[in-house]
């Protein structure tokens, strides 16, 4: 019950620190003005909005005030499946990668690590290119086209943002798990386990796999993080009509704080939900995780 | 100096060093000799007198070709190179040195609201760093008076600021944007070295604060510094990229018109970011290198501050295992416990 509580207050401050950083920006949007007085108005203005969101108002096209939520939910959802699509995918091949690797005999181990290792470098731009020519190549080539590459307001795409997305965050995750694999595999029971005759990818899967699970599930708060920096980028390249796209269109003070704030909301509930269930199962307390 | 010397060594370490200095001088001395000047191509005609379309292949101008202008692009990357380092330098510096001040200030004299300041800065990295960064720079790079229809009457928006006004707010807005998660970061660094025991010794003897920090912490945070300021200097270069992708960049632009009289954005500074963010869309087009040739270079400026980095990390990590004690290092192979019948922890 406690590591809700946490996860909730850590809610909170969040919440906290996306009012009063919207609030900021609404300094700049007429210009420079380093003013208290705007500052606290402005704040007063998100939370009202919050509270009412019948105030949540944009300056459409003719001058006309329209209510955000005539399309803002579309926007939304899209941006959140991307997401949460992502996170999931990244994990998934961040752990297939590690149990691969894991199968290798040491020397190949060495370099595999140090391909990945590498790429992980690499800016995240480099890899979007490389994927957007390729399939751009490919249709020159053969006429086909394997993916949409870019989306537009009818047509939504899906496949190759998500996975570009998730294809960094993958080598982090694969990073963080392939030092706690090796840290795990020196110990005594792994070696008893061996000597019973089980084979690697038995022990992989029903020992090692469950110790390490709760370490990397503290790891990947900076792979949601990693996640969100880079979608803002993701959705201006592949011309995804996201929640980012919207906020910098319409980047008023009070919008900018809805929106994230209902981003975060969906992340947080999983994120209570999968340490509970983590408490409750096999693990001592974990603390606080995101 | 002993790691310094080790380091020259290193292999990872040298590498990057070398080639980032290499862009960085090559780039000064072009501007030393020839003063920045791009040479540029006019419109070439095939044998029968019939245009050749513009931006002209790698075949014709080794190495890179040249853009819609007619410039030559491996002098125009040459051109950029030492304003993307000298940029990618100045904001991690500006990051960095104020956060040690700060960080040491709030380890020594604000302990006991150290808890609720380092949650307020980890919510803060909640709100993602790419869109704080556009948002807050969308209105100070405003280059060109925008004219907004409010109620049918025409109103002028915000007025630009000087150009030298914008370089700099453009430096320090990134620059400030992590000063709170750094000095967090460094507050963290300072505490772990003031709970060894021999600071505590120190105390005891009547060590003032100012001591404290310039004899015994000194030695232990400058090698972590080290290690955050390379690390700050790729974020930026990807930070710096990010938002050029968006648009923003160091220098703005100049609209002025290409070999066929086509109007089309120039960038002032030709800094490789910008350069990457202006250029992407010719990976549409059939002339897709154009797109790479920034990102590559900016991969291997990345890549080599990677391996500087990586080099560092080798280093004070071999450095360190030789501090230790002997018997230490003998002994780390066998299982610690000072009861044999133990139970094996599984987790």
């Amino acid at each position: 019950m406690s590591s809700i509580f946490t996860v909730l207050t850590r809610f909170l401050y969040v919440v906290i620190g996306i009012i009063l950083i919207s609030a900021f920006v609404g300094l700049f949007t007429n210009g420079i003005q380093l003013e208290i007085t705007l500052f606290v108005d402005n704040v007063l203005h998100i939370m009202k909005s919050l509270v009412f969101p019948e105030n949540l108002m944009i300056l459409g096209p003719t001058n006309r005030q329209y209510s955000i939520f005539i399309n803002f939910w579309d926007y939304y959802f899209y941006s959140l499946i991307i997401f949460l699509a992502a996170l999931c995918i990244s994990i998934i091949i961040g752990l297939f990668i590690t149990y691969v690797t894991i199968l290798l005999p040491q020397k190949l181990n060495d370099v595999v690590s140090r391909i990945i290792s590498l790429l992980e470098s690499l800016p995240d731009l480099f890899i979007i290119i490389v994927i957007q020519f390729s399939v751009i190549y490919y249709f020159n080539q053969t006429g086909t086209l394997l993916f949409p590459v870019a989306g537009s307001s009818q047509n939504n795409t899906y496949f190759l943002p998500i996975f570009s997305l998730a294809l960094i965050p993958s080598f982090m995750i694969y990073r963080i798990n392939l030092h706690l694999v090796n840290e795990e595999w020196k110990k005594p029971y792994i070696e008893l386990a061996k000597s019973k005759g089980f084979n690697k990818s038995n022990i992989f899967f029903s020992h090692v796999l469950r110790n390490i699970a709760p370490s990397t599930f503290s790891h990947s708060k900076s792979i949601v993080l990693y996640l969100l920096s880079s979608m803002v980028i993701f959705e201006k390249l592949f011309n995804i009509y996201g929640i980012f796209t919207f906020i910098t269109s319409y980047p008023n003070p009070n919008v900018i704080a809805f929106a994230l704030i209902m981003f975060f909301l969906p992340v947080f509930i999983l994120y209570a939900l999968i340490t509970t269930l983590i408490e409750k199962k096999y693990w001592p307390k974990i603390g606080m995780v995101i | 100096m002993y790691i310094v010397k080790r380091l020259f060594i290193n292999k990872l370490f040298l590498t990057g060093f070398v080639i980032i200095s290499t862009m960085f001088l090559v780039s000064i001395l072009y501007f030393l000799i020839f003063n920045d000047r791009i040479p540029t191509t006019p419109l070439l005609f095939d044998s029968s007198g019939k245009p050749l379309p513009a931006p002209y292949s790698l075949k014709i101008f080794p190495p890179f070709g040249t853009d819609n202008f007619g410039r030559d692009l491996f002098i125009v990357m040459i051109v950029g190179a030492k304003y993307t380092i000298a940029a990618g330098l100045i904001i991690t510096f500006l990051r960095v040195f104020p956060s040690i001040w700060i960080g040491l200030f709030i380890h020594f004299f604000l302990q006991k609201i150290e808890r609720p300041l380092k949650s307020i800065a980890d919510a803060l990295n909640y709100f993602p760093i790419t869109l704080l960064a556009f948002l807050l720079l969308n209105v100070i790079l405003v280059q060109e008076v925008m004219i907004y229809n409010i109620d049918g009457v025409l109103v002028n928006g915000p007025e630009p600021l000087p150009y030298w006004n914008r370089v700099v707010l453009f430096l320090v807005v990134l620059a400030l944007l992590f000063i709170p998660t750094n000095s967090i970061l460094i507050s963290n660094e300072v505490k772990a070295i003031y709970n060894n025991e021999f600071i505590e010794s120190s105390r005891t003897l009547g060590a003032s604060n100012w001591r404290i920090v310039t004899k015994h912490i000194k030695p232990f945070l400058v090698p972590q510094l080290a290690i955050i300021f390379l690390r700050d200097f790729i974020q930026t270069l990807i930070l710096m990229s990010h938002i050029a992708v968006l648009g923003l960049f160091i220098g703005g632009f100049t609209r002025k018109d290409d070999l066929f009289g086509q109007p089309d954005k120039l960038s002032n500074s030709n800094e490789w970011s910008g350069l990457l963010g202006m250029w992407w869309d010719f990976l549409w087009t059939s002339y897709p290198w154009i797109a790479f040739i920034p990102i590559i270079f900016l991969s291997i400026l990345i890549l080599s501050a990677k391996g500087m980095m990586e080099g560092l990390t080798n280093v004070l990590t071999a450095v360190d295992r030789l501090r230790e004690p002997t018997e230490k290092r003998i002994e780390t192979g066998f299982i610690k416990s000072d009861n044999p019948f133990q139970r094996v922890k599984l987790y």
